[in-house]
């Protein structure tokens, strides 16, 4: 009777010890390397979560029929976009992705998602593309520019701690100057946008401006448009306006922004961390008539917890990257298509952390 | 043969003598009894008779089931699962049944080691070399008379230091050296002596050295590699002195120590780049003394311990303010406990204690930099024993007080900030003797509740703490047998454990990051669990000389997240939760050498509650081997041990992007004289 006990024993435990092993080290992904004829599409960038060890990655969402791809970028490389992407934007015929963790700038090209190039940039936070060259600002205090034909990468130029937004206007580069890894010290280096020479990449002057700078775009006027993100605490975050002679006003209240032919569509997003809900608002701005109008958001329409905005120069239609709520940092979270009405298209889900849509 | 009962019993005195807290037991360890010693029935094993599991671990055991370390023997108690950030100076903490490492108590010969800031332990700090003793309590303290900041923890892990042997000639001393993969060394020096009729004395010292460059595997599809950790190197030293002297009817021991680590970080694997700057250098120093005695029915305890830390981090990167971080911390606490029992009746015995302490935590951050908590926790116990059952109810009250200030700043003004937390833990626990022959069965369960208070970082750090935080609260059922039997002379133990439980968490405390740097903190969340652990372990004796020794663990975890009904995580196995875990070892001690062969497993877990292909780590199993021989001249004894480690080079991770090391081996000698 003993006998057999211990040799179930055994037999049990040794069995229970086979079964856990695994001869795969790591889930691999299938992915269907070719892409569907679903009509036009756009990309979007998923953060991720590095807290969790799960990369980026970058979805193909089918703008006319809902459907997504996971993992293009994975399914058009066999690799992984690395840690912690930022917004891509699409320059030419080509898309460009900072990979902050992961120190890179990715070259793609629009249409297959395939890597052009490889760049080593330091911390890389925001990029935008002008006058034939891509501008990338690191979060290391140095802007880089990098030639579009050669990929050939200038020397970098420090700006200031901490740039976190990037736009072009004219002949000039302007560069949101955060000093995000200060607040212990109130951002003390934090309340500027520099102004770059885009040819010559010399740093001309810095313009003062609210606290804690961040998303940057200009309109066809030579008005730039900058999110001051204030200290998450008491100071509340607001869109200002650096007008064409330098001075700077307070335009409207908001966390997140963009621009879309001279119009500013702004979201307003107050998180309720023990509900885990948000209030959200969203406007649209014509710069230049200064015209307000209120988008309403009917509840299917209304994000969790937005974390982008972007708007298809095509059709006007609107794309809020959000988080299922302001805890679900760590989950998938979803892209709300909607008409430039505010009616809900499409909700997408997409891969964790959805930060920014990039047109193909 | 009498030599060998004798050493026998001396073994199992020596192990009783850590309970310190229990004056009869003291009593009986008295050195001028182990003479009188005649024992012809085989003893209860730990853990076997108490209505609280209790698994145990001791310096004969490390060796039958091949254990390396600390983190290695944690593997093999059932119920535990550890959070191993890999390596020789990887974090190490360890969590209970699924409910975390800030539930865990960590206990050094009695009392509870604290970490006010962080709230859990880290484990790596202690060298197996200088255990004596292992134990885990998942259901908390058994013992009728404890401090009672043993009590508030959901599990209590005791580690036993050292203890004098007393039949070995005086004064002596143990060195060892052990060498392993990955450029790591280690050596030891003990010298301890009889220092009069009934006190001993003791100093030891340890230094530890480590590349710890192992190779790991990077899986990214086409742009897949094979990599070496960077960046972490590790340097430590440990010193402690002990005495002991025992009274008559009781005892007083002495202890201090200091542990001085120099490390770097190599962080989580970060895609297409294998760099890292962080630095880390930690020191603590403690002392603690600790006096029990029994006057007639009568049964007292009184401790202290005064613990200092300072922890000292680095980073290096451009993007931080003049291309550095600095985190300094320092911490002090102020520990005293003592406690009464009381023989009523002979079936009844009631305890009283009662804990104060003080902690003290100051940085150098520029707000809440000064945060302190007082603390003070009462407790009743009773213990009836009737015949076949014996029960264990106690209740413990907790009031803490915490303030935290702010040093004037140029962006900070003084400020100050005071909070109160008060719990209440009820505890009650039974144990039935089934049958004495011919196995001895024993049923028993448990209840208990439980909290844990906020940690200073998650209440007062800036941009991750939140000062009105609630304690996170536990509440635990358990129930379970034990069987011991010597089915025959060539067979002298069998034992078996099977505990079932079930616990809920509310209240839990979750820091959630808003961006890159900024972090909040929340009670958010409810988790309910329930499982089983079971153990067994048998001895044979084929032949003259010849023994077989088998020990198997397996846990069975069900943690489910229960915070919003109809959420995508809603009753998901939370994230690094295995639910199938265990270990097996089987060893064979012949006259020339001893062999070794073990096992430790885990199912497939995700990093995150949200299950997902990306967030999945897969199943794995670690073998490894040992082979171990001791040779002796005269007085001198020479151990020498060399181990293979996970034998079949498997490539796994305990957290995801902190690789484990793969295949490696282990060589140590240790010299007694």
């Amino acid at each position: 009777m003993l006998k057999h006990f211990k040799l179930a024993a055994c037999v049990l435990l040794l069995s229970a010890g086979f079964a856990a092993c695994s001869d795969d080290d790591e889930p691999d992904l299938i992915i269907d390397p070719t892409p569907p004829n679903y009509g036009p599409s756009a990309y979007v960038v998923n953060q991720g979560n590095m807290y969790g060890g799960v990369s980026g990655s970058m979805d193909c969402i089918y703008l006319m029929v809902g459907n997504t791809a996971p993992d293009a970028f994975y399914a058009a490389n066999r690799q992984s976009l690395g840690d912690s992407p930022q917004q891509a934007v699409r320059y030419g015929s080509r898309i460009y992705v900072p990979v902050f963790g992961s120190n890179l700038l990715w070259v793609l090209n629009a249409s297959s998602l395939q890597i052009e190039a490889q760049l080593r940039v330091n911390e890389p936070e925001a990029v935008c593309g002008a006058a034939g060259y891509v501008f990338v600002a690191g979060n290391d205090g140095y802007v880089t520019r990098i030639d579009t034909l050669t990929f050939t990468p200038s020397e970098p130029v420090a700006v200031g701690p901490n740039p976190a937004g990037l736009a072009a206007s004219g002949k000039e580069v302007y560069v949101s100057i955060s000093d995000g890894y200060n607040y212990a010290n109130g951002y003390a280096d934090g309340k500027k946008v520099a102004v770059l020479h885009a040819e010559s990449l010399s740093l001309l002057h810095n313009i003062e401006v609210g606290l804690n700078p961040g998303a940057l775009f200009a309109n066809s006027k030579g008005e730039v448009f900058v999110l001051a993100r204030g200290n998450y605490y008491d100071v509340m975050p607001k869109v200002q306006k650096i007008s064409t002679d330098g001075t700077v006003t307070d335009y409207c209240n908001g966390s997140l922004f963009t621009l879309s032919d001279d119009c500013l569509y702004v979201i307003d997003a107050q998180a309720d961390y023990t509900t885990n809900t948000s209030s959200v608002s969203l406007c649209r701005v014509n710069t230049l008539t200064d015209t307000r109008t209120d988008i309403a958001l009917a509840a299917e329409a209304t994000p969790g917890m937005p974390t982008a905005i972007d708007v298809e120069p095509a059709t006007g239609n609107i794309y809020i990257c959000s988080d299922k709520g302001p805890l679900d940092y760590d989950k998938t979270g979803y892209v709300y298509q909607l008409l430039p009405t505010g009616e809900l298209l499409h909700r997408f889900e997409v891969g964790i952390h959805p930060f920014g849509v990039v047109f193909r | 043969m009498k030599h060998l009962l004798r050493h026998l019993v001396c073994r199992s005195l020596a192990a009783c003598m850590s309970w310190w807290a229990c004056p009869t037991l003291a009593h009986a360890s008295l050195p001028d009894s182990l003479g009188m010693a005649e024992v012809t029935v085989s003893r209860l094993q730990p853990g076997m008779a108490t209505g609280n599991p209790v698994l145990r671990l001791d310096t004969a055991l490390f060796a039958r089931r091949g254990i390396t370390d600390l983190a290695d023997a944690l593997h093999r108690l059932a119920g535990v699962n550890l959070r191993d950030y890999g390596g020789a100076g990887g974090l190490k903490t360890v969590s209970v049944r699924g409910l975390g490492a800030a539930h865990t108590a960590v206990a050094y010969d009695g009392l509870c080691l604290s970490d006010n800031r962080q709230g859990q332990i880290d484990l790596q700090r202690y060298s197996l070399e200088q255990l004596q003793a292992i134990e885990l309590q998942p259901l908390g303290e058994t013992r009728l008379l404890c401090p009672v900041r043993n009590l508030s923890a959901a599990a209590v892990v005791n580690l036993t230091g050292w203890q004098p042997d007393t039949l070995r000639p005086t004064p002596h001393g143990t060195a060892s050296l052990r060498q392993s993969s990955f450029g790591s060394w280690q050596t030891l020096l003990s010298a301890g002596s009889r220092t009069g009729r009934h006190s001993w004395a003791n100093l030891n010292a340890s230094m530890q050295y480590s590349e710890n460059d192992y190779p790991f595997r990077v899986q990214n599809g086409v742009a897949s590699a094979t990599l070496r950790r960077t960046n972490s190197q590790m340097r430590s030293s440990t010193a402690e002195a002990n005495f002991l002297r025992y009274l008559p009817q009781g005892l007083w021991r002495l202890k201090g120590g200091f542990w001085h680590n120099r490390r770097q970080l190599p962080g989580q694997v970060v895609l297409y780049v294998n760099e890292n700057a962080e630095r880390m250098i930690e020191t603590s120093a403690f002392a603690q003394g600790h006096y029990a005695q029994t006057l007639s029915r009568c049964e007292l305890f009184a401790a202290a311990r005064y613990q200092w830390q300072e922890l000292r981090y680095r980073d290096r990167d451009a993007q931080y303010p003049g291309g550095e971080l600095h985190h300094n911390y320092g911490q002090h606490e102020l520990y005293a406990t003592g406690g009464a029992a009381f023989r009523l009746w002979p079936w009844l015995r009631m305890a009283a204690a009662a804990d104060l302490s003080q902690a003290w935590l100051n940085s150098n951050l520029p707000t809440q930099n000064r945060a302190s908590r007082l603390g003070c926790l009462p407790s009743v116990s009773a213990q009836a024993d009737a015949g076949r059952l014996r029960l264990l109810v106690r209740a413990a009250a907790h009031c803490y007080r915490d303030e935290a200030r702010t040093r004037s700043t140029a962006i900070a003004p003084q400020s100050s900030r005071e909070r109160s937390y008060h719990a209440f833990t009820p505890s009650a626990s039974a144990s039935w003797l089934l049958c004495r022959a011919p196995f001895t069965v024993h049923l028993r369960t448990g209840w208990q509740r439980s909290f844990r208070l906020p940690t200073f970082s998650e209440a007062y750090q800036e941009h991750l703490g939140q000062s009105d935080l609630l304690p996170e609260r536990a509440e635990q059922l358990n129930a379970g047998l034990t069987l011991q039997a010597q089915p025959a002379s060539w067979w002298p133990l069998l034992t078996f454990t099977a505990d079932a439980y079930a616990h809920r968490v509310k209240n839990r405390i979750v820091s959630v990051p808003y961006t890159l740097y900024l972090w909040r903190t929340l009670n958010m969340g409810r988790v309910e669990a329930h499982g089983l652990d079971a153990t067994l372990s048998s001895r044979w004796q084929p032949a003259r000389n010849w023994v077989l020794t088998a020990a198997a663990n397996y846990s069975l975890q069900r943690v489910a997240d229960r915070t919003a009904p109809g959420s995508d995580t809603y009753g998901n196995q939370l994230a690094y939760t295995p639910r199938h875990s265990g270990a097996a070892s089987l060893d064979c001690e012949m006259p020339w050498m001893a062999l070794c062969v073990h096992m430790s497993f885990a199912s497939t877990r995700w990093s995150t509650n949200e299950h997902m292909l990306t967030t999945q780590l897969p199943a794995y199993a670690e073998w490894g081997l040992s082979v171990r021989r001791s040779l002796s001249w005269s007085s001198l004894r020479l151990d020498l041990r060399a181990d293979w480690l996970n034998v079949l080079n498997r490539h796994y991770e305990i957290v995801r992007r902190y690789p484990m090391p793969g295949r490696a081996y282990c060589l140590t000698a240790r010299l007694h004289f």
